[in-house]
């Protein structure tokens, strides 16, 4: 009996195809997961474009699908690198960061889907988000506090 | 008619089965991806070569299975109907 069914996989598969599929340079699509790149992406709500990265794709600001250490993946906006690893940390993390080797690096996001709008890279609200996250602690404290009341 | 799998689709090997991913515009959805079992996985290597209409279909999953035509009517209706449900065949084809 032949069957076809809606893929249900788990996040290992799922970015293990990610990376497979954008590294033969497909973009793909993938549902953002989680609040910890508020506002930007928002859990189970937008979606995020997702393409191979290139020798630009590690710098300040741009955002990374990474498998860490502990085989978990997240998808994070570069704090600071050197040769051999990046440091990122989630918009709405206002403290912890994570660290990942080059080669751990999966792809880039190039684009933000929330619902009919498209924030893409490079673009002047891609360009805000990005300037939020460059904010002291007690700015991004306060504007991701009063942010999210407001998104309620 | 042939049936044809719509462009831009990508279909990776998983062990014995087979995942879809469809298009969805220029990029690919990891969303809606579809997955296949091996009986499955022949019947869309069949389509993909672009060469086979329905009946064709019927009897190549009679000669690899041994099974009864009515059931392999049964099964490659059901394959094709699930494709097209999912808008993973050329419009041409439907």
């Amino acid at each position: 009996m032949s069957s076809i069914t809606r893929a249900t996989v788990s996040n290992s598969v799922l970015f293990h195809e990610v990376a497979e599929v954008v590294a033969s340079g497909h973009r793909v699509e993938i549902m953002g997961k989680g609040n910890s790149m508020f506002p930007l992406i928002r859990g189970d709500i937008d979606k995020i474009v997702l393409r191979k990265t290139d020798d630009r794709s590690i710098a300040k600001g741009n955002l990374l699908l990474v498998k860490l250490a502990n085989d978990n993946y997240v998808l994070h906006r570069v704090k600071r690198y050197d040769t051999h690893t990046v440091t990122l940390q989630g918009d709405a993390n206002l403290r912890g960061v994570e660290t990942c080797r080059r080669e751990d690096i999966i792809a880039e996001a190039v684009e933000v889907i929330r619902g009919k709008k498209r924030v893409t890279k490079g673009s002047f609200a891609w360009k805000l988000f990005h300037l939020l996250s460059q904010q002291p602690y007690w700015i991004r404290r306060v504007v991701l506090a009063v942010w999210r009341r407001v998104c309620r | 008619m042939k049936l044809k799998l719509k462009e831009g689709c990508v279909v990776r090997k998983v062990g014995n089965d087979s995942v879809i991913i469809p298009s969805s515009g220029e990029n690919l959805n990891m969303m809606r991806m579809i997955k296949l079992n091996s009986s499955a996985t022949f019947l869309l290597e069949q389509i993909q070569k672009g060469e086979f209409n329905r009946d064709e279909l019927v009897q190549l999953l009679m000669d690899k299975y041994a099974i009864e035509r009515a059931v392999a009517e049964k099964d490659t209706d059901a394959f094709i109907a699930k494709l097209r449900e999912q808008s993973l065949l050329e419009p041409t084809t439907l």
